[in-house]
């Protein structure tokens, strides 16, 4: 890679690397695993640096090696030591302030228990605002693949959390729904 | 308002304690993986010769453009989608999704997402096996088929053995490995693979961690070990073509006869290259990859990511266009005029993948196949699989 080429990533990674790293830990929800993944990620998009130039470019294909390295990392290592529960303590029903961090710690338990598909796209989704195109293109699935992954991930959650979590707002809702038309609120 | 889900995706995220990114072990990451890709991107494929009369003629795919293949016996444009083999105007469906494929004397050799072996003849698909019956497969989803110029045997490693699939022989392969009559100096580290550099002529070029070596695999597998003769940054064999060598020698590459010669092994006669690569130097400065023309004469690179075609004999650098492509990366020799491209027009936009075709004497290259997929459903004749 050119001295010039060298500089300017070394820019894209200290501007950007943060960011990366919080998304994969969404997805991973391990700190130190997000930091290989990203890590991963980024010697991929070091690579292909030359070919990419505009930073959108580089973390478009960053975020995309993230996701779909996230992926298979799970199918091969077939991680499965968090085990799906059918309901989550009822303690997430409460009300008040302390009610919602309460509530924040179950969906959080309840989405490290998702597939590793559905909760890419979720992340994507949802933390990372991007649109179903965008999101197809990071996981590297159709969008007809997002709309079913997020609609079975959001089905999941509301059957482990019951129903009182309110896990869209009403905009959230009905941006999703005008997407994609069978998203569950 | 928010809900649960999002604020809970925020409020973790800037949770997280603040990393401190370690840069340069991410860049020796990144030249790691450009020397591994490099080596998959060339080597093997230069041997793919125009096999015997038989083959169609190119017959493309797409809004096809530009002048046509200087040699109408060129390979066809070969590539896979799932389970279908496209090439030329056929198409093969072998009923498992194709990862890698090297084109045969008889058809295909194809590996599938589980690493096994199979091979194709005739719209017929029959598992390769060892010789107790076993099914064959790579050493990881990475490992790469090689086949040889005349497309009569294929080779592998799978993870411990060498083997090759002489197809005239059935279905059956032969395998040698350093428990074979190579000297100790010719094992490999359980680390450090060997890697199968080309199969040519009768013989298989590989790297054996510390030298390169030659087995003579046709019509039998033997043992004609040889190694180089320590030249100048160690002489590695890149690519084999008949007669000639590209080697990487010090700071370049350069292209030198092999020089076979008869070797008796015990009662029974095998060859020996010359061994004298010690006083070759680089014709081309900063190069370290790639692919001879079936008949040596040219070799091409995509080293530094740009797409140069060089002479054998001169080293001169021609430089192939393809305009309105970002990135164009050559993977096949389809005649001694006719490289097989393929190329993405802004990867981080539309990651899906056009196939060219571009001719050493115009300069050229043409859209032979456009869209035919993205990495990850297609597979390109290279004998590797798109991504690591």
């Amino acid at each position: 890679m050119a001295r010039g080429d060298r500089s300017e990533f070394a820019e894209f990674v200290h501007a950007r690397a943060g960011a990366l790293h919080r998304a994969a830990y969404l997805m991973v929800g391990d700190p130190q695993l997000a930091q290989d993944l990203v890590q991963e990620a980024l010697a991929k998009t070091y690579v292909a640096w030359p070919r990419l130039r505009d930073p959108r470019n580089a973390e478009a294909y960053c975020r995309k090696a993230i996701t779909t390295t996230a992926i298979s990392w799970f199918r091969r290592k077939s991680w499965h030591n968090e085990r799906p529960t059918e309901h989550l303590p009822d303690e997430s029903r409460a009300a008040g302030p302390e009610a919602s961090v309460t509530e924040r710690d179950a969906v959080w338990r309840a989405l490290q228990q998702l597939p590793p598909r559905q909760r890419a796209a979720l992340v994507l989704r949802f933390y990372e605002d991007l649109t179903e195109a965008q999101t197809a293109e990071a996981m590297g699935c159709a969008v007809g693949t997002v709309k079913s992954q997020v609609s079975a991930a959001l089905a999941k959650l509301r059957t482990q959390l019951g129903g009182d979590v309110e896990l869209l707002s009403t905009k959230e809702w009905a941006d999703a729904r005008t997407e994609e038309g069978t998203v569950t609120r | 308002m928010t809900g649960q889900l999002r604020s809970t995706l925020q409020t973790h995220a800037d949770d997280l304690d603040t990393w401190d990114v370690d840069l340069d072990s991410i860049v020796r990451a990144g030249d790691r993986r450009m020397r591994r890709r490099r080596s998959v991107l060339t080597g093997g494929l230069a041997g793919v010769l125009v096999v015997a009369g038989g083959i169609a003629a190119f017959a493309g795919h797409g809004n096809r453009t530009g002048p046509p293949p200087a040699d109408q016996n060129a390979k066809p444009l070969t590539y896979a989608v799932g389970s279908v083999i496209h090439t030329g105007d056929r198409t093969i469906d072998v009923g498992k999704k194709v990862v890698s494929l090297v084109p045969t004397h008889w058809g295909f050799v194809f590996s599938t997402p589980d690493r096994r072996l199979y091979r194709e003849h005739d719209g017929q698909v029959r598992p390769i096996t060892t010789f107790n019956g076993r099914p064959s497969h790579l050493s990881d989803v990475s490992s790469r088929l090689v086949v040889s110029d005349d497309g009569l045997v294929t080779a592998w490693w799978d993870g411990q053995r060498i083997q090759t699939w002489p197809g005239y022989r059935g279905d059956m392969v032969d395998a040698f490995d350093k428990t074979n009559s190579f000297n100790a100096e010719s094992s490999w580290p359980t680390h450090e693979p060997p890697r199968i550099q080309a199969v040519s002529d009768g013989h298989l070029w590989f790297w054996g961690g510390q030298h390169s070596w030659i087995a003579e695999v046709r019509p039998m597998t033997t043992t004609a070990g040889w190694k180089d003769s320590n030249p100048p940054g160690s002489g590695t064999v890149v690519d084999a073509a008949g007669d000639k060598v590209l080697v990487h020698v010090a700071d370049g590459m350069a292209v030198t006869k092999a020089n076979l010669l008869p070797w008796p092994i015990g009662k029974q006669d095998g060859w020996k290259p010359g061994g004298d690569l010690a006083g070759v130097t680089a014709q081309v400065k900063h190069v370290d990859s790639g692919d001879l023309a079936p008949d040596g004469r040219h070799w091409f690179t995509d080293d530094h990511d740009q797409f140069a075609v060089f002479d054998s004999a001169t080293g001169k650098r021609q430089n192939l266009t393809a305009p309105g492509f970002a990135y164009v990366a050559p993977y096949q020799w389809r005649d001694n005029d006719t490289i097989a491209a393929v190329a993405w027009a802004d990867l981080s936009r539309d990651p899906s993948i056009s196939l060219l075709t571009c001719h050493v004497s115009t300069n050229a290259c043409a859209l032979t196949a456009p869209d035919v997929g993205t990495y990850t459903e297609v597979a390109i004749p290279r004998g590797a699989a798109f991504g690591d």
